[in-house]
């Protein structure tokens, strides 16, 4: 984060230089030049907030997207697979596939009831408790959903609070441009607008950081909602062979 | 039972972590290249606000706009564009003199001729209106009026006859480059002035650069040298923004186009 803030500073800097080099015209890098302190610092409190938010946009969507590549891939192993041994040696390389973790959760819980189970006995070995295997399941499942919804919840927040930060920057803004009406004494329209045109900057910025990460969260969350279905679907299909066998 | 525990959830998912560096150093590039864009790139991409001058032109003049109005706008003196004006030194007035009426003569006599015969008058025929002309305002046959057709006398100002004579010293700024035609000038700043609201009860100058088209149009219309004031920089801006459209340029201007440095002077 602090570096983030000094690349925004630094960014900043370099327009300022650029500038008061007279190099450039007027146009929005002078209006942010003329905006106050305040709005400033409202205008890189929503960059940082955009600069994360796409990062945290790019990160899902390429998690997400091994999540669909490898879960594909278990869902195939396992349905051609005879035996759990197999299925659990081909986990190893599916780390990305929640189906996978669900699986090993399963497999090792119901190892160790048949193990427990086969003391002293010669016989078909028999599964002791399903509820205890639904719930290393269930607790599989939630794991995996955690993980995944990691850092979601920073695009929920980015979508809801940066258009109120922009708003407020526009509010003090257009305060500050009324405070100039009543020392210039005139209410001519070359007065006022520019003023207005500087606070609702940041009203703009504030959308343009919320917009993206309004999308991306639904998007998100209707694909965890998908992938949790999947689970829960892969978990009852886990328990309906351990009861054909096992019981 | 802490077997269980790790083994429901392993050591090598639990750490299995998506890195937000790379992601986040993307994200950090895009940005600054949405943020060099939207500041520096043409102004047609993101609309009107970021005025940019690609690049530096090769014609550029500077005229200066403030001061009292010259006579393009009604103003007192036709020698616009002279920094000051010659004193002049009040000659020695002459005595009237009086209009000395012709010398009369004396009337000469003449004696008549007895038997001179009367000049016979000639007859003149009684004329008749034409049917087709009757009923209609007699006229007074040709006449001359004064027209409003601009003719070419040939005659060239000393300058662009727009500011104020150099009264006040203030409108001494005038570099033409290499342009031929103060008439296109005066017209450009007659069109400008019409857009141009000088008051905005603080002073301050505003020097705004744009660029006239072979067409007439204007573009690339930018503040060269802030006055401080963005209310300033805003109104010199919005008045040759409003112009939008000049006469083209004239035949004898070779150029494809003319950079104008324009500076607004405002007065309390």
């Amino acid at each position: 984060m602090r570096a983030i803030g000094c690349y925004a500073f630094a960014l900043l800097q370099t327009t300022g230089v650029s500038e008061s080099g007279g190099a450039f015209g007027g146009g929005l890098l002078e209006l942010l030049e003329r905006s106050s302190l305040l709005s400033q610092a409202v205008l890189v409190i929503l960059g940082l907030f955009s600069v994360i938010s796409w990062a945290v946009i790019l990160v899902k969507l390429r998690q997400f997207r091994r999540v669909d590549v490898q879960t594909a891939r278990f869902s195939d192993v396992f349905r051609r697979s005879s035996k759990f041994s197999e299925v659990q040696s081909a986990c190893q390389s599916l780390t990305h596939s929640p189906l996978a973790g669900v699986f090993q959760a399963g497999y090792v819980e119901l190892n160790a009831q048949l193990r427990q189970g086969m003391q002293g006995q010669t016989e078909r070995p028999v599964l002791r408790s399903f509820e205890s295997l639904d719930r290393a399941l269930l607790r599989a499942s939630s794991i995996e959903v955690t993980k995944l919804e990691r850092r979601v919840g920073f695009l929920a927040t980015t979508a809801s609070l940066t258009p109120f930060i922009g708003l407020f920057g526009t509010v003090w803004g257009i305060m500050n441009a009324f405070a100039g009406i009543g020392v210039a004494g005139s209410t001519n329209l070359a007065v006022v607008a520019p003023g207005i045109a500087e606070a609702l900057i940041a009203t703009a910025a504030g959308l343009f950081a919320a917009i993206p990460a309004v999308y991306f969260y639904n998007h998100l969350t209707q694909k965890l909602k998908e992938i949790a279905s999947t689970m829960d679907d892969f978990a009852m299909e886990f328990l309906n062979i351990t009861e054909r066998n096992f019981s | 039972m802490v077997n269980e525990q790790s083994a429901a959830r392993p050591a090598w998912r639990a750490t299995d972590d998506e890195p937000m560096r790379g992601p986040l150093a993307i994200s950090i590039g895009a940005h600054a290249v949405a943020i060099v864009i939207i500041l520096f790139g043409p102004a047609s991409w993101i609309g009107g606000l970021s005025g940019h001058v690609n690049a530096e032109p090769d014609v550029v003049m500077a005229i200066r706009l403030g001061g009292p109005e010259g006579p393009g706008e009604g103003g007192q003196t036709a020698l616009g564009g002279r920094p000051i004006q010659e004193i002049l030194t009040l000659e020695e007035a002459r005595r009237p003199q009086w209009i000395q009426p012709p010398t009369p003569t004396p009337p000469q006599m003449t004696i008549p001729v007895p038997d001179a015969r009367r000049r016979p008058e000639p007859e003149t025929p009684v004329e008749t209106t034409p049917d087709e002309a009757r009923g209609r305002t007699p006229t007074r046959g040709p006449e001359l009026l004064e027209g409003s057709t601009m003719a070419d006398t040939g005659v060239e100002g000393i300058g662009i006859g727009l500011s104020g004579g150099g009264l006040g010293g203030s409108a001494g700024e005038l570099s033409l480059a290499n342009f031929c035609c103060p008439e296109y000038l005066s017209t450009m700043l007659q069109l400008i002035r019409r857009q141009w609201d000088s008051n905005q009860q603080v002073p301050g100058v505003s020097v705004v650069r744009f660029t006239i088209q072979r067409d007439g149009g204007v573009d690339a219309v930018a503040v060269d040298r802030s006055s401080g004031f963005l209310a300033l920089d805003m109104s010199a801006q919005r008045a040759i923004l409003m112009t939008s459209q000049l006469p083209p340029l004239p035949g004898a201007f070779t150029e494809p186009s003319l950079t104008v440095r324009l500076t607004f002077e405002y007065r309390r």
